[in-house]
């Protein structure tokens, strides 16, 4: 793939015409204004994508992707991001689709991943239990073979948009005689199966994000399991691996920072030394963000295997996150605290100075989900100690 | 200008860090400057026209941190550095007696560009007035300029009447009498200069061109020695990181080393991470080409200035009393990282420059005013 700088524009010239083109009105005042979107708003945006190749751009050709460079995907993330299109679900984009190209079945590939890439299947991640969070080893969803299906009974929380998913990928507990890590399992459940009920959890913020998922003798065939039985644990942690320079979120902070510019010249503390001060900041460590994920593309282009040292880019650009947004709030001064009870239905339109305090609560998430940012420390201090201590 | 290949970085990086560390210690100045020639390390840093090798910015970032993890003196960026770039952007007329000379070390330059406490200005701050035979300097009283003592001639610029630019040769005679040694904070030397009011003979002006001319190609010998003061700062940052790192190992506290400690390790983790990225900055603000370079240069310089102060205040915490003690290792370091956080301006300075330089562009790029 062609790589150059004046490609990569030309490149961006072309998604930002098309995503103003075919954006749906309706979702782009969504985000626009800090709305949560619909599971509607979301499919109809997932078929344009996929229309023209777009939805799952990062993923093997022989399963409707570009064969794309990092390059070009940070570059369509970047113009997607700029230009109001909503974050695409990660747990079914990034994480199961690459999971299934890599440890499905044959049939497991052909029934799920071309239903992804036509964006019409929403997956999530069934991993925290109200007893296993960051030490996601002690969970005890449990699952007995009975015949050709496994019975699966327990519970899960903090499953994100479990509402919106027609599948769930989930971690059960098939031995229980074993270390933790060796008795686990990775099996795909249909959300419709009997003995299923989902519990929204409202969050601070006001959205509807977080779920409880209860599993009530849910019989999963046995063909649905992924990888051998016990060997669950290091698929959970291959997931990891996959799109680890997406952690960085570099389009998700230029989203930011362009909400920050806009908030500040809706309340016009533009030109005050403390709002250039902070905003400077901020600029400074998402160059830097930036100038590191892109030494990390560049190492691993050039054939250099990439360590656990990538928990770098999803710590820092978690945090920054939630530095900008912070920053928006503030900036926003009294706007920021007046909010409508409607700033909160999904799919709901306004100005999103009315949802910039649910945003900024919204992005505590970034740094506890898929490994806080204190169990990076932990695997990057492993890395710098290497044992010495 | 010449970049390397990955091969001859690696090269480049590897012989600096064996010379450099077989040098400490006990090294005097001009025994240093001729082992840098003998290296190659000037003729990398002067332009092909004068005989040396024009080493782009990336590569001169690279060695400047090895002389960073080394602690060298600051000459090298400013009578290499800083003096090659001047020459390459401005191309005076030069003799190739003295090109031989610079590149062989046995002649030394410095500029005015590279001088403490300031954010460089958006113009110079002198003018010349006429005066007799010559021209009278007048604008700033002093500079103090790191690594500049002992030079045989100073490169500076001046405004003129009518919005020309002019450079200037000081010879060492010609400012003698307002020259003065300073020593740093740091223990390092410096050159204490009275420019104001300095006579200038009509022949040490050596090129005048208008402002539209001179600006552009100052602006980018400014980015090659702020960026390479940058990279020098993150050798040494890691380099203090790396001893932090070795005593928390090494340092037993009721009966384990203070290494094993959660709190200890994830404020070691926040050095590593907040030194590589900055180092990837900085890295990207030397091979930017486009209009970004500016922009880059300046986050790099700000975001420098903040990771070091950081990184010498964790360095000493982390060691506890040692930490603040001459003759250990370490203070060598914090003393030229405080140094440098202070030495290209102060924070809000840089920060404003790096809130102008993105506002405007951001807003023509991103759409942001609507």
């Amino acid at each position: 793939m062609d790589d150059t700088e004046e490609s990569l524009d030309a490149f961006r010239d072309e998604v930002v015409r098309f995503v103003r083109e075919h954006l749906p009105e309706d979702l782009r005042q969504t985000v626009r204004g800090g709305r949560q979107p619909s599971r509607d708003q979301l499919l109809r945006w997932h078929a344009e994508l996929a229309r023209v190749g777009w939805l799952v751009p990062h993923w093997a050709p022989e399963w409707s992707g570009q064969g794309w460079s990092a390059r070009r995907l940070l570059a369509f993330d970047e113009v997607m991001c700029l230009n109001d299109a909503p974050e695409l679900n990660a747990v079914t984009f990034d994480m199961i689709g690459p999971v299934l190209a890599r440890y499905g079945t044959p049939e497991q590939q052909a029934a799920y991943l071309p239903a992804i890439a036509s964006g019409r299947q929403w997956w999530c991640q069934g991993y925290s239990e109200p007893n296993a969070g960051s030490d996601l080893a002690a969970l005890r969803t449990r699952a007995v073979r009975e015949g050709d299906h496994y019975v699966v009974t327990g519970s899960k929380i903090w499953t994100s948009y479990a509402q919106y998913a027609d599948m769930m990928f989930c971690l059960v507990r098939t031995d229980t005689e074993v270390r933790p890590q060796a008795g686990i399992s990775f099996l795909l459940v249909d959300m419709r199966s009997p003995g299923i009920s989902v519990r929204p959890i409202r969050g601070i913020h006001g959205w509807e994000v977080f779920c409880e998922v209860f599993l009530d003798g849910v019989r999963v065939p046995v063909d649905q399991r992924v990888g051998q039985e016990n060997a669950g644990w290091g698929i959970a942690k291959s997931l990891l691996e996959f799109e680890r320079l997406k952690l960085a979120r570099i389009g998700e902070n230029k989203r930011r920072r362009q909400r920050a510019m806009r908030a500040a010249h809706q309340s016009g503390v533009q030109d005050t030394p403390a709002f250039r001060q902070r905003f400077a900041t901020l600029q400074c460590r998402l160059l830097a963000l930036e100038a590191m994920a892109l030494g990390f593309i560049d190492r691993a282009q050039a054939g250099e295997k990439i360590g656990p040292e990538v928990s770098m880019l999803k710590m820092r650009g978690s945090r920054l996150v939630q530095l900008w947004e912070e920053l928006i709030v503030d900036t926003l001064g009294a706007e920021a605290l007046c909010q409508s009870p409607e700033a909160m239905v999904p799919g709901g339109r306004g100005d999103f100075a009315e949802a910039a305090s649910s945003c900024r609560f919204l992005a505590r998430g970034y740094t506890i989900a898929g490994g806080s940012t204190e169990v990076q420390h932990n695997v990057l201090a492993r890395h710098l100690l290497g044992g010495r201590a | 200008m010449t970049t390397m290949n990955a091969q001859e970085r690696r090269m480049l990086v590897d012989s600096a860090r064996r010379r450099l560390g077989d040098l400490t210690p006990g090294w005097s100045s001009s025994s240093l400057w001729s082992d840098h020639a003998e290296m190659g390390w000037l003729a990398l840093a002067f332009p092909e026209s004068l005989g040396g090798l024009g080493g782009a910015p990336p590569d001169l970032c690279l060695l400047a941190e090895e002389m960073g993890r080394a602690l060298t003196p600051d000459t090298y960026l400013s009578s290499a550095v800083e003096v090659g770039a001047w020459l390459r952007a401005f191309d005076p007329p030069v003799s190739e007696a003295v090109a031989e000379a610079l590149v062989q070390g046995r002649v030394r330059l410095a500029t005015t560009g590279h001088r403490l406490g300031q954010v460089p200005d958006d113009a110079p701050p002198w003018r010349l007035e006429p005066d007799g035979e010559g021209w009278r300097m007048r604008g700033l009283a002093q500079v103090v300029l790191p690594g500049a003592q002992a030079v045989d001639a100073l490169l500076t610029i001046a405004t003129l009447e009518g919005g020309d630019w002019a450079l200037l040769w000081l010879h060492a005679d010609m400012i003698a009498a307002v020259a003065q040694d300073q020593t740093l904070m740091d223990g390092g030397g410096a050159l204490r200069v009275a420019l104001d009011g300095l006579f200038v003979p009509a022949d040490a002006v050596c090129l005048r061109w208008p402002r539209a001319w001179f600006e552009p190609r100052w602006r980018e010998a400014r980015r090659a020695r702020v960026l390479a003061a940058c990279a020098y700062a993150v050798g040494a940052m890691d380099r203090a990181r790396e001893i932090t790192l070795a005593y928390t190992l090494e340092r037993q506290q009721f009966g384990r080393a203070i290494a094993t400690h959660q709190i200890v390790q994830h404020r070691l983790v926040d050095l590593q991470v907040e030194i590589e990225e900055v180092r990837a900055l900085v890295s990207l603000a030397a091979s930017a080409r486009d209009e970004s370079a500016e922009l880059l240069a300046c986050a790099a310089l700000a975001q420098s200035t903040a990771t070091a102060r950081h990184v010498w205040e964790e360095a000493i915490q982390l060691h506890g009393a040692i930490g603040m003690t001459e003759e250990y290792q370490l203070g060598a370091y914090v003393r030229r990282l405080a140094l440098f956080a202070r030495a290209h301006g102060d924070e809000p300075e840089q920060l404003e420059r790096v809130a102008r330089t993105s506002l405007a562009m951001l807003a023509e790029k991103e759409d942001a005013n609507v």
